[in-house]
């Protein structure tokens, strides 16, 4: 074998060697690293013109607190996140119930409790503003974006 | 029952590749490459009998059984109608990348590790890791649909519902045998498919001349790819059946050039995969039969148009009729992705670059395998034709790759790109392990080989 090729050779099986050693690093933090890695799921929540928010807020509900009944209230003004979240109800029709805009803040625990709701999770546009959350509600989980909330008893 | 549920769904994309296996993979050995093929090979035809039988039939857990006999049906008189591939002839021991022995103990080596990095997706899977936005907003979101509908219905105004749609049929398949939609069914199946594209690799990687040992290493480096690739196996985006397509096309065309007849139709079934799975699938593979076709005309080889007319027609029957069913929905067609001119190239090029070597996405891949093309440039530049167009085609494809940023609406956001390059980039990295496969071969065999070989 001539130098050129072990030459060759030896770089194949550094570079093999780097990447391998490096990628088992990189993915020995595996929930954390994807965590990181994905930062569309975070901004999916986050971003405030994203149609679909209100798919990936139940479907994400659904990973928080399977087969509890939570109630999604969306204070964004988004028309397409809306529209979606309506879907969203299609297809979570035994779990979920849709709470209307109108209901935020005054009434929504009543409206919740009323329908049997356990938890609450909000979505608004994100804001500098302080997240204030109406007395009844306790805050478990919170981005800028949504908060995950819990009903408080009667 | 879901595992259960998980791998009867892979069970069935090799069940309808499989007889594709016989009748266009030439050379295929061991039960692992064959069902690794068949894998990718069912994955379109499975997915398109779906789509069509659903336009006339609601669908549920009998529908999805008979589209997996309809498919196997079709693959079946394909292989008839064609018959067996040639026999091509076992890599000899003079063909050993180092000596027989070190090339046996390499391949080990290798294997070992392909294991363990691979069993990391699939851990990943079976703890059902959170699923990706995109996920929920279009790729799931449309098998969800066509779930709760009973059909191929849209719902109007939402994003990006025209998607070339093998990924969704994948996951409804899934949903119907499961008999509920759920986000995390398609998890398992994918991590195993991602298998099977390394398997895939693999054998592309011998039918190209890469000794079985450098072979070996190239499907240890398709699965090395740190969390780009992690992400692009689970996410259940259209990224992995796209990858896998555009593996297929392009190895596939340049073992075509290489004087197997059989491995054009192998190369049409993997660009018709790659153009209903994502959007920039059909570009690409267009792409990728300008330069077989060029490379091809190097070579002297006849009937190009002929060629070309048949690896377009296998193509055509794949997207046209989600085409045609798009149209008559009328649920738009991707302007929003095309923008006015974006003519900031330092801007591009930085920001792309800056993904590619961003360590938590794909570690140091990037750099060290373009480093290796450069590296063996020589070597490969000499080698013949063939080889010559899979380098090339290769390195047009990823500078088309960061070209298609001059007129993406994607282009201006630091955000947008940091968020698309690595899915575009992920697209091309067997097809780049491959050319560096060959372009070691070349390296390494050069003084062993009597002036005047081609390809």
């Amino acid at each position: 074998v001539g130098r050129f090729p072990r030459l060759v050779l030896a770089a194949l099986a550094v570079a093999v060697g780097v990447q391998v050693c490096a990628s088992a690093d990189v993915n020995l933090g595996l929930v954390d690293v994807l965590g990181r890695s994905m930062p569309s799921l975070r901004d999916g929540l986050e971003h405030p013109s994203r149609p679909a928010a209100g798919v990936v807020l139940l479907a994400r509900a659904d990973r928080l607190l399977p087969d509890a009944p939570v109630m999604l209230v969306d204070v964004s003004g988004d028309r397409g996140t809306s529209y979606a979240t309506a879907f969203a109800y299609e297809l979570y029709p035994r779990r979920r119930l849709y709470g209307p805009p109108a209901v935020w803040p005054s009434s929504i625990v009543a409206y919740a409790r009323a329908r049997g709701a356990r938890y609450l999770l909000v979505r608004r546009r994100r804001t500098a503003a302080p997240w204030r959350l109406p007395p009844g509600l306790t805050r478990l989980r919170s981005t800028p974006c949504c908060v995950l909330a819990e009903v408080a008893a009667r | 029952v879901t595992t259960v549920v998980q791998l009867a769904g892979v069970a069935a994309l090799a069940a309808v590749g499989w007889p594709l296996v016989g009748a266009l993979a030439a050379g295929a050995r061991g039960l692992v490459e064959r069902v690794s093929l068949a894998i990718w090979l069912g994955y379109a035809p499975l997915t398109l009998t779906l789509f069509l039988v659903g336009l006339v039939v609601p669908y549920g857990r009998a529908t999805a059984i008979l589209c997996v006999l309809v498919a196997a049906g079709a693959t079946v008189l394909v292989r008839v109608r064609l018959g067996a591939t040639a026999d091509v002839p076992a890599p000899m021991a003079a063909d050993a990348l180092v000596s027989p022995r070190a090339d046996r103990l390499i391949a080990l080596a290798a294997g070992a590790a392909t294991l363990v990095l691979l069993a990391q997706p699939v851990v990943l899977a079976v703890r059902g890791l959170p699923v990706a936005y995109d996920f929920y907003a279009i790729w799931g979101f449309d098998a969800k649909v066509f779930f709760v509908r009973g059909t191929p219905a849209f719902v109007h105004g939402f994003n990006h519902a025209y998607y070339p749609a093998a990924a969704p049929f994948h996951h409804l398949f899934l949903d119907l045998l499961a008999g509920r939609a759920s986000s995390g069914l398609q998890l398992l199946p994918s991590a195993l498919e991602f298998a099977a594209l390394v398997g895939v690799t693999r054998y592309l990687a011998r039918r190209l001349g890469a000794p079985p040992a450098l072979g070996s290493l190239v499907g240890l480096l398709v699965c090395a790819g740190a969390s780009a690739t992690i992400f692009s196996a689970l996410s259940g985006y259209g990224d992995l059946p796209l990858t896998a397509g555009l593996t297929v096309a392009a190895g596939a065309g340049v073992i075509w050039l290489r004087g197997d007849d059989r491995a054009l139709l192998l190369s049409a079934a993997g660009a018709a995969l790659a153009a209903w799975s994502k959007f920039e699938g059909l570009p690409s593979v267009l792409l990728v039969l300008a330069a077989v076709l060029a490379g091809a005309h190097a070579l002297g080889r006849g009937e190009l148009r002929r060629a070309a007319a048949t690896w377009l027609a296998v193509v055509a029957a794949a997207i046209v009729p989600w085409w045609a069913f798009v149209a008559s929905e009328g649920v738009g067609g991707g302007r929003e992705h095309v923008s006015r001119l974006y003519l900031e190239p330092g801007f591009i090029l930085s920001n792309v670059g800056r993904v590619l070597v961003r360590p938590g996405d794909f570690a140091l891949w990037w750099p060290l395998m373009l480093g290796l093309l450069a590296l063996t440039a020589p070597a490969w530049w000499r080698a013949g034709a063939a080889t010559r167009t899979l380098v090339l085609l290769t390195l047009a494809e990823l500078v088309a790759v960061l070209s298609a940023y001059v007129v993406s609406s994607h282009a201006g956001s630091v955000q947008d790109v940091r968020a698309t390059a690595p899915r575009l980039y992920v697209h091309w990295m067997p097809t780049v392990a491959l050319a560096v496969a060959c372009g070691v071969a070349a390296a390494v065999r050069a003084p062993r080989e009597p002036p005047g070989r081609t390809n």
